[in-house]
């Protein structure tokens, strides 16, 4: 699976179960992963956001979490597009197999980029181009993200000055 | 302690919105001595309940009026059929727009009051003079400024009008697209000119002064530092002792009493119970767009058409937000994410100039280009990658070192540009959608333009890496600016109120918001309204104690 998990998540899960026995309901719950997607639909989104937002010196989309943003979304602001985000996994999946006859995660990277910029005009993909942005730059709040990685990137300074911190300033 | 009225009490005053001008409004009458009710629509939200979300704020109406539940319907001109799209954006709470607004705080210049008499008339245009000069609303821009709390430099403007005051405090720190729009404007032989904006430079009536967090446009200040009403006026109504607020209360009716004299309105409460509160007087400050739908909503056997419509012009002459855009990427970082959006702007191009060729004028102003999100979006030049490892870079690149101009120019009055019921969509409380119909006017498209033109001679001087613009008439929609749609003016033939802002219809109905507005200004309509908003709320409270209410 080309998912990274969250490194804060897996070293909190290290931990508890380094203290005692996690009980089996919490065990369950940090194996599922995604509140929408499949495992399936969330590694084609993952590849093709990862192409969207490359990982270069600085994280790409999936390290910083825009599979989170976008699963996230689909359970709730942006539930209306379930089914626009289902088909258009289905119909770039069907195209990787008829060209290149392997899962879209799969394929190397230009023929990755072959099947995306044959789609570039498509609803779809300016959706997810959308999402992706919305995700990776957005507030780590929403599930993307994740360690303020595009702000790092940007040189935006973290955390910045928030109202509700107004009485210890020091941190910011 | 805030007051608890019942509903069948009948309070002097029934203020409909709390945004720039109700916020002013509630808290000048209840200061007089009256008793006054405030329905809002939205949430009393808090500066603690702010957050730094863009994706939030700008994607999920956190603070805005919201599409899925109150639909806009928009066509381009009468006769077609409207679809549903955000054409109107306006904030949706405790505060109203001047709590998500930018906080610039311009004064309408003399100009803007006489404008048809100086230029005469535009073809397809209803420009129109005031019923009222620069001189009377003065007093009131002096008093917004001191009441609320506004920064800025008297006297740096050779352009201003005059004033009879200086600011109570100093404008802000510069910022980097100040310094080198200052540069720029003075090598071409402009007037660059410390910005006004309504945000504490310093601490003022024990609020905090600026943190430079950066998140002024379209957010909530979350140190109560931009002088929203939410922040500066509503808490002194509340402390009165004779206001009471009523937040997630949606008025859809003013009631009319066999006299043909407001008695009251009817809101749908958090619950969504219909709920009559009486009053003596009814003040509507719903918005430019929110404020004719109420009345054209509230027919009667005596009002078929709507109330206060026997001129036929309520919801009519809409004016929007016009504004062209240019953007500049520099070789240094300029950090304009810190701090208040603008510092420096100029008014060299306000009045409009016979040799242009066209009505229009405006200001430019310096400022940040955009927060992440739309940066990612929407804020690259137009030939840029859209993504992938070049658009990734670029974006590193010029988010740091990008700035923009952005033009606010006139919005010309039409008739056929308008606020109306939509006859087919509804909202979830089952009350017609608003419609609004609007095109620009060709001046209007030339005004911009004209300032794109303008801009790029700004940029050319700065001598940045790069500078583009984006196409003006490029999508402008939706608007927050909200003007023209209950215009003012001395003959009920052609105004909906007179220039006291009383409805010439209606003897105790008042409305006081944008859409009072004759002319749009260069834009930045707060100021204005909310002085008319001071004034308003002294002839109302002048008229109670003669026993005119």
């Amino acid at each position: 699976m080309k998912i990274s998990r969250n490194p804060d998540r897996r070293r909190f899960l290290r931990t508890a179960a380094g203290v005692a026995a996690i009980p089996a309901a919490s065990c369950t719950r940090a194996g599922r992963r995604w509140r929408f997607l499949t495992d399936e639909q969330a590694d084609t989104i993952g590849a093709i956001c990862d192409q969207i937002i490359p990982p270069d010196q600085d994280p790409g989309a999936v390290s910083a979490g825009v599979v989170h943003f976008i699963d996230r979304q689909l359970k709730g602001h942006y539930a209306y597009l379930q089914d626009a985000y289902i088909k258009g996994v289905v119909e770039i999946e069907q195209a990787a197999q008829e060209k290149f006859g392997k899962r879209f995660s799969a394929l190397a990277s230009e023929q990755q980029l072959d099947l995306l910029r044959e789609r570039e005009k498509t609803a779809f993909f300016r959706m997810i181009a959308d999402h992706a942005m919305q995700g990776f730059y957005g507030d780590p709040r929403h599930g993307g993200n994740r360690d303020f990685a595009s702000w790092k990137m940007m040189g935006i300074p973290n955390p910045p000055v928030r109202g509700r911190q107004q009485h210890d300033l020091t941190k910011s | 302690m805030s007051a608890a009225f019942r509903s069948n009490e009948t309070v002097d005053f029934a203020v409909v919105g709390s945004g720039a001008a109700g916020g002013v409004v509630a808290k000048e009458l209840a200061l007089a001595g009256f008793t006054v009710v405030v329905l809002e629509q939205g949430p009393h939200m808090q500066a603690k309940d702010f957050k730094h979300d863009e994706f939030g704020v700008l994607f999920q109406s956190a603070l805005t009026n919201n599409p899925k539940t109150q639909p806009v319907t928009y066509r381009e001109k009468e006769g077609d059929k409207a679809e549903i799209r955000d054409a109107v954006n306006y904030c949706r709470m405790v505060g109203g727009g001047s709590v998500h607004f930018t906080a610039n705080y311009w004064r309408f210049h003399e100009v803007d009051f006489e404008e048809r008499s100086r230029w005469g008339a535009v073809p397809g245009a209803s420009l129109a003079d005031w019923p009222i000069r620069y001189r009377d609303l003065e007093p009131y821009y002096a008093k917004a400024e001191y009441d609320l709390g506004v920064s800025g430099l008297a006297g740096a403007n050779p352009f201003d009008p005059p004033r009879s005051k200086p600011y109570p405090m100093p404008p802000l720190p510069v910022k980097s697209s100040g310094v080198i729009f200052e540069r720029a404007t003075r090598k071409l032989g402009l007037h660059p000119f410390p910005a006004p904006m309504a945000i504490l430079s310093q601490p003022y009536k024990g609020r905090l002064a600026c943190q430079h967090c950066g998140f002024c446009n379209s957010f909530g200040c979350e140190f109560g530092s931009k002088s929203s009403t939410l922040a500066a006026a509503i808490p002194a109504a509340l402390k009165s002792g004779r206001c009471e607020l009523r937040a997630e209360c949606y008025v859809r009716k003013v009631e009319i009493d066999a006299g043909g004299r407001a008695n009251g309105v009817i809101y749908f409460d958090k619950q969504r119970r219909e709920v009559f509160q009486k009053a003596r007087a009814v003040v509507l400050c719903a918005n430019g767009a929110e404020t004719p739908r109420l009345l054209l909503m509230s027919t009667s056997n005596r009002f078929p058409n709507g109330l206060a419509n026997s001129s036929g012009l309520v919801g009519r002459n809409l004016m929007f937000d016009a504004g062209a855009i240019a953007c500049g990427v520099f070789e240094h970082p300029l950090n304009e994410h810190k701090s208040v959006q603008v510092t420096r702007l100029i008014h060299d191009y306000y009045d409009s100039d016979p040799k242009r060729g066209f009505f229009g004028g405006g200001g430019i102003d310096a400022r940040s280009q955009a927060y992440p999100v739309v940066f990612a979006l929407f804020g690259l030049p137009m030939d840029a990658p859209r993504w992938g490892v070049e658009y990734k870079k670029m974006l590193a690149d010029y988010f740091p070192r990008t700035m923009m101009l952005l033009a606010h120019t006139t919005c010309l009055a039409q008739e056929t540009n308008s606020i109306t019921l939509d006859p087919d969509v509804k909202d979830a409380w089952g009350l017609p959608a608003m419609r609004v119909t609007f095109s620009w006017h060709e001046d209007d498209l030339k005004t911009l333009r004209y300032f794109e033109k303008r801009m790029l001679e700004i940029f050319d001087a700065a001598k940045p890496r790069r500078a583009w613009s984006y196409p003006p008439g490029f999508d402008l929609l939706p608007s927050r600016h909200l003007m023209g749609t209950c215009r003012m003016g001395n003959d009920p033939k052609t105004s909906v109120v007179n220039a006291d802002n009383r409805a010439h219809d209606v003897a105790n109905l008042f409305i006081v918001d944008g859409s009072s507005l004759v002319t749009s200004g260069r834009q930045q309509p707060t100021a204005t309204i909310q002085a008319l908003a001071y004034r308003a709320a002294d002839r109302m409270a002048a008229m109670a104690r003669r026993g005119g209410i």
